[in-house]
């Protein structure tokens, strides 16, 4: 096993010379490969001296206190992870419906229009977001629950759900037009309806699909800053339903980094934050590239 | 080619892992996550450092170091002074790096700033930090500065615990991150002075002055804490005494100026070395300290300095 690895390894190399092109490709290719582990380095780094000071502290710490020089995460990514679920509670049923009605109950003719339509609003500035929420979502949420403030954990989940919405539709649609049609057409043969078809055909096939869909919008979801930090409420602490304040890690760490010393523990404590984010999103990533490569060998 | 992926996926991972440990292990021998820009990035003799300047730091400080740019800029021309936020922290970081030319800070230096090297600071305009509340507490509230650090270290959660004649109401409680300037002078004066703490659970905080007044304005039973050159008609300032029988001061132009309005502040401009005289810096430095600087300074809602100011 690896020697057969390490036979088409040398191969690779040795192809190398004869090729410039390739070398240039290979060299554009190890580049971002690079960035992404120099990035992993330096985050690490500059939070090192935060996680010897805290060690678990930093992720299970309730109090984030400048003066006293205390610094605990645990609210943050509390919030982090309630508002990303929250999303993906909203986002998943309505993504993943209107993914199977554009790619196969809509006519031919339709498809692509609301197809680009649907992913014109990934493309939407996410502070552009952040204002549709303060304006719309918030005063709403407000005057519908009759609470004071409409800056709420379910104002951030929505305002996300908006943002996913579309990377879910546009990823899963890709893979569900992927299965074959001849597949749908036996089925309909054998006398099952357009929806049993779906269901029994459609569906199983690109289970794995969807579900890296779902991986991808969990990322964006709980990356977002700039929109969460303008309807969340900030307020870090471990909130007991959503319709109260939460702060995330991405809106704590943008607020905070312009104003912390450069070299000091709260700035070295608000990289060990961005770890634990990186770390988070790495596993989740892990996780899908395993259950899409499992899905298609089942496949 | 199932095993290769495998393979493949295991080695990123593993190197991953390996550069996570190379990276925490590094950065605790150093025992400082500083990375030093060291050396001037605009060496003395080149032609351009006589033609512009760059400031950046504090988001109070801001609004007048911008129109103090174009009004600048406009009595000489080819002179290009460019203006950014980030906040009083890189206000002072990049003064001591030589990133920018002039830092901007809403609040003196902390001992770690000290610590990293030399600073000038030179004061530009006095602030007062000003206390105020959604109008549905009151059109006219009036606290004392105990009373404010209460409500704010969480002492106090209902309006009617302050004083029986304000609302049956929780009280929302609308801060500054940590580390901000407004947030510092603040708490300098109401928080430390009463030995008291934030507790970063219960309060709500913004990320600016303008959020922070957003947030008063919409939110009922709401109280906060914005720089003089904030205050809206939407919004109520609170007159505060300074302790408990001492008279009632509202928050105006005048009290603040003669020093009898309790939290206030001066804003500075910072540099990483001695002003040259006659350079760009220090010609823009002194037309923000003239008259016509004073000027907008004052348009900006800020107060000027008094002409008796001792400088440190």
């Amino acid at each position: 096993m690896s020697n057969k690895t390490l036979k088409k390894l040398s191969f690779f190399f040795a192809n190398l010379k004869s090729q410039p092109m390739t070398i240039v490709l290979f060299v554009c290719a190890s580049f971002s490969i690079v960035i992404l582990f120099l990035m992993l380095f330096f985050v690490a780094r500059e939070g090192a001296l935060a996680f010897s000071k805290f060690g678990p502290d930093l992720l299970f710490g309730q109090q984030w206190n400048l003066e006293a020089n205390v610094f605990g995460g645990l609210p943050l990514l509390y919030g982090s992870l309630m508002v990303t679920f929250g999303a993906l509670l909203i986002a998943i049923p309505i993504g993943v419906s209107t993914a199977i009605f554009v790619s196969e109950v809509l006519p031919f003719y339709l498809r692509d229009p609301i197809k680009s339509i649907i992913e014109l609003l990934a493309s939407i500035p996410s502070v552009i977001y952040g204002f549709i929420g303060l304006l719309i979502i918030v005063p709403f949420i407000s005057s519908f629950f009759d609470i004071p403030s409409g800056q709420t954990a379910l104002t951030a989940s929505i305002i996300l759900s908006l943002m996913t919405i579309p990377t879910i539709v546009s990823v899963s649609g890709e893979i569900i037009s992927a299965v074959p049609k001849s597949y749908k057409e036996a089925a309909l043969g054998l006398g099952a309806t357009k929806w049993e078809a779906i269901k029994t055909i459609v569906l199983p096939i690109s289970k794995s699909g969807i579900l890296a869909s779902i991986m991808l919008g969990f990322g964006r979801a709980i990356g977002e800053t700039i929109a969460v930090s303008m309807v969340a409420g900030n307020q870090a602490h471990l909130a007991t339903s959503y319709l109260d304040s939460v702060y995330t890690i991405p809106a704590f760490i943008a607020t905070h980094m312009g104003e912390a010393a450069v070299g000091s523990l709260e700035y070295s404590a608000l990289f060990g934050l961005g770890l634990i984010l990186l770390i988070i999103t790495f596993i989740v990533n892990t996780l899908a590239d395993s259950v899409v490569k499992r899905g298609v060998q089942h496949g | 080619m199932k095993s290769n992926k495998g393979i493949s996926t295991m080695i990123a991972v593993i190197g991953m892992v390996v550069l996570l440990v190379a990276g925490l292990g590094i950065g605790y021998v150093m025992n400082s996550g500083t990375t030093d820009v060291s050396g001037d990035l605009y060496p003395e003799d080149s032609e351009w450092r006589t033609e512009s300047i760059n400031l950046a730091g504090s988001t109070t400080v801001l609004p007048v170091a911008d129109s103090a740019a174009l009004a600048f800029m406009n009595m000489y021309s080819g002179v290009t002074v460019t203006v950014q936020g980030g906040g009083s922290g890189t206000g002072y970081a990049s003064a001591l790096d030589g990133t920018v030319d002039i830092g901007m800070g809403s609040r003196g230096p902390k001992q770690s700033e000290i610590d990293s090297g030399d600073l000038w600071l030179h004061p530009l305009a006095l602030d007062a930090v000003c206390v105020v509340v959604n109008p549905s507490v009151g059109s006219n509230i009036e606290l004392t500065l105990e009373e404010v650090a209460m409500i704010f270290a969480g002492e106090y959660t209902n309006w009617n615990q302050v004083d029986s004649s304000l609302p049956d109401a929780e009280i929302y409680v609308v801060v500054r991150e940590s580390g901000s300037g407004t947030r510092g002078t603040f708490e300098e004066y109401t928080i430390d002075e009463y030995d008291l703490e934030i507790d970063s659970t219960m309060v709500h905080e913004q990320p600016s002055n303008p959020a922070v007044r957003t947030a008063v304005k919409d939110t009922p039973n709401s109280i906060g804490y914005v720089g003089f050159g904030f205050l809206t008609n939407d919004i109520v300032a609170v007159s505060l005494a300074a302790e408990e029988g001492s008279a009632y001061v509202p928050a105006t132009l005048e009290n603040i100026q003669n020093g009898l309005y309790p939290i206030s502040r001066l804003l500075y401009f910072i540099t990483g070395s001695p002003i040259e005289s006659g350079s760009l810096a220090d010609r823009f430095i002194s037309f923000v300290l003239s008259e016509d600087g004073q000027d907008i300074v004052e348009d900006e809602g800020f107060l000027r300095l008094p002409p008796s100011y001792n400088y440190p």
